[in-house]
């Protein structure tokens, strides 16, 4: 074996710099190569070419800070493109796609303690206290660790309510999270990228992640992203091409709006409601009924569990990579070679509209298409109604019009002849009554849902109840 | 904790370091000049040039050459630095002291201070204070006159200071692992050692977080006992930070976290 005793600095490529200094040969940063900083203040949507740059990112020798895995630790654009190849085909590898999720008002939704009034601050540690008491009542019963979650007997009134002292924040889990997150973990590596500092991400991630086990310290705060006021998968160590992002807000992904679930926010305090100018008396804590629960026993739930559908989504994205088997070992670069795209499985739209045009199969993936069996709903063209509030910027990366695309159907953005289904919410608007005139069917987003997860195309009459 | 280090107080033999001291100044390259030896006797110099082991056996043992023979004696290119971090080192520093702690246990109280100041601080010129021995002057208090009476006195204090160096070869405790290489700790000072200056055959595995060797024998995960030599070091006004490689001869993982069986594989 060769041992170099001393790296000869001239011949070092500088591949990583830690608090300044090269981590091969020991040199500063500053005497390698000549600093390029640039002036420019914080656009709040930067322009879509490669070097990026801001105050944080350093453009000596194009490097870029990644402080989310230690603080001080810089990456040559070389060693992090390596890095991300590296991961992405492990990943691959192993069967699984990468999931950037978000925290706020996406799988939580946190509320400072002065931000509460007074009744609203009593009923909320009461319910802290019976929840902890429950807790503890399990905890000795089943040995369970972790937060109500339902599984050990009747589902206590508002679980995942967690207040936590040294943060001054009250802070209520999405229902379902954790089963999402189980879920989800078998399918996807998992990253965490929120607007938040970097020691509420870390203390959010410990309490929706109690063991550790599904993000492993890949938790990424707003100090760690190379630009303020965006969010980038520059930093991710993945690829853009197998990553699924889920998150409440579009504007903060200006270069992966291709990648995007984005998700209804999740209101659970007034305060929260109020502050993003929802209508009055939205917030949960306000109407009293939690998403996925129902005013009485065997009734629909009210409002829709959003991250059973964004699952959903995974599902199928995860299902369309076609994912090879473990038969051929030496077929390692044309494995790679023959995943898909994750973005092009929710862009079928415009693969049907270009099939349409030419008039002959236009195929795009080289001549072959293995999971044209699984797109069952193929031929279905979905008008919805009440799913996408007005004002939505994406409307077509909510999760259950995602579903609908990933599955080979099309979405209709008017009443014409075409139309097959009408996809609705409540029972009395103008597109549901219409569609009743013509006869078409009409189902509730579990259609969707149901159809992505048993791989089936269901039959649309158990799905017709509306409120 | 740390390793062994010999403090020679210069009050119990003076006479009988001093010689000691002179014994070993002298190098092959010839006397060391009075102004330095002056500086050695009090523990204030560093640099590789100005220093010489004190054990010439274990010297002998390790540069190459036989040192019987004449002309490969002639061959040894730089002396090794071993073992040599800890200085015990005197220095000064101005402390005030207000009225109420005039008094019998005056001494005791700028002692407790110095201590509680100074203690577990880092300066780039000393490195990192470890620890107060003793005081050894205390000058007289001057009254401050800022109009609040107190007092300033100027204390002349030894205490153990640990200072790296480039090429030393030390043993320091995994605290992070990552794709991009591992972050150890030796004390008080912070290393990392770099994927590029880890052996090939060990790689980092992202399940398991740790780096794993191709055989399987070795597994540096966190609170392993790594030895590493120091390549680079960053020295600040107020902190230290160093570059190590695992990629020489004799170093890498020497044992694993407690707890788990001890099976330190090189």
């Amino acid at each position: 074996t060769t041992t170099t005793t001393t790296t000869e600095p001239e011949a070092c490529e500088h591949p990583a710099f830690v608090f300044g200094i090269c981590v091969h040969c020991g040199r500063r940063a500053e005497t390698t190569t000549t600093t390029n900083k640039t002036n420019k203040t914080d656009a709040d949507v930067p322009d879509n070419d490669d070097d990026d740059d801001d105050d944080k990112k350093e453009e000596n020798g194009k490097t870029t800070a990644v402080r989310y895995l230690h603080e001080g630790l810089t990456v040559s654009d070389k060693l992090l493109r390596e890095a991300k190849r590296e991961e992405r085909k492990a990943t691959l590898k192993q069967g699984k796609i990468f999931l950037v999720l978000d925290l706020d008002h996406t799988v939580l939704n946190s509320c400072r303690f002065d931000e509460v009034n007074d009744e609203e601050r009593a009923t909320l540690d009461a319910k802290v206290a019976k929840r902890e008491e429950e807790d503890e009542l399990r905890k000795t019963l089943l040995g369970m660790v972790g937060s109500g979650n339902g599984r050990g007997g009747r589902r206590p009134r508002f679980p995942d309510l967690y207040r936590l002292s040294h943060f001054s924040t009250y802070t209520k889990l999405r229902p379902y999270v954790f089963e999402f997150l189980e879920a989800a973990a078998k399918i996807c590596r998992m990253h965490v990228y929120t607007m938040g500092d970097k020691n509420y991400a870390h203390e959010m991630a410990s309490l929706i992640d109690p063991e550790g086990k599904y993000f492993h310290g890949r938790i990424i705060g707003n100090s760690d992203s190379t630009c303020s006021k965006t969010k980038d998968l520059d930093i991710v160590l993945g690829g853009d091409d197998c990553t699924m992002i889920v998150d409440d807000t579009s504007r903060v992904w200006p270069r992966h709006a291709r990648n995007l679930i984005r998700v209804d926010r999740y209101h659970f305090f007034r305060k929260s409601a109020t502050s993003f100018r929802e209508m009055e008396k939205s917030s949960v804590m306000e109407r009293g009924l939690d998403e996925g629960e129902a005013e009485e026993e065997g009734a629909p739930a009210k409002h829709r569990e959003v991250l059973k559908d964004v699952l959903a989504v995974l599902t199928v994205a995860h299902r369309m990579m076609a994912f090879s088997d473990s038969g051929d070992d030496g077929g390692d670069a044309r494995e790679i070679r023959d995943h898909k795209d994750v973005r092009k499985v929710f862009e079928r739209n415009n693969y049907e509209a270009r099939e349409g045009q030419n008039g002959e199969k236009v195929d795009d993936e080289g001549g072959r298409d293995p999971s044209s069996s699984l797109l069952f709903l193929k031929g279905c063209v979905i008008l919805p109604s009440g799913i996408t509030p007005s004002n939505d910027e994406r409307p077509d990366r909510h999760p259950l019009l995602l579903i609908a695309v990933g599955l080979g159907a099309t979405i209709a953005t008017a009443m014409n002849d075409n139309v097959t289904h009408v996809l609705a919410r409540s029972d009395n608007t103008e597109k549901v009554k219409w569609g009743r005139k013509r006869g078409l069917f009409i189902v509730n987003g579990n259609w969707l849902r149901e159809c992505a997860m048993q791989n089936a195309k269901l039959d649309e009459h158990n799905f017709a109840t509306l409120q | 904790d740390f390793s062994p280090c010999l403090l020679f107080s210069r009050r119990r033999a003076p006479a009988r370091e001093r010689e000691e001291e002179s014994k070993r100044t002298t190098t092959t390259r010839g006397e060391i000049p009075r102004r330095r030896r002056r500086r050695r006797q009090r523990g204030e110099t560093f640099g590789a040039r100005a220093f010489v082991p004190p054990n010439r056996e274990r010297e002998r043992e390790l540069v190459r050459g036989d040192p019987r023979n004449r002309s490969s004696r002639r061959r040894r290119r730089r002396p090794l630095i071993l073992l040599l971090m800890f200085f015990h080192v005197r220095r000064e520093k101005n402390v005030v002291l207000e009225p109420r702690h005039f008094g019998a246990r005056m001494k005791d109280v700028i002692m407790e201070k110095i201590k509680l100041e100074m203690e577990g601080t880092c300066s780039g010129r000393y490195g990192f204070i470890v620890c107060i021995t003793h005081i050894e002057n205390v000058s007289e208090g001057i009254i401050t006159d800022d109009g609040t009476a107190r007092a300033k006195f100027e204390v002349e204090y030894d205490c153990v200071a640990y200072r790296p160096f480039k090429n030393e070869v030390l043993d320091a405790v995994v605290t992070q692992v990552n794709k991009f290489g591992f972050f150890a700790e030796a004390g008080p000072l912070q290393l990392f050692v770099s994927n590029s200056l880890v052996p090939d055959d060990v790689k980092y595995v992202t399940d398991e977080n740790c780096y794993k060797s191709d055989d399987g024998q070795i597994t540096i995960g966190v609170d392993c006992e790594v030895r590493v030599k120091i390549v680079g070091m960053r020295i600040d006004a107020n902190d230290i930070f160093c570059i190590a490689t695992i990629k020489e001869d004799y170093l890498g993982l020497i044992g694993y976290a407690e707890g788990d069986a001890a099976a330190g594989a090189v």
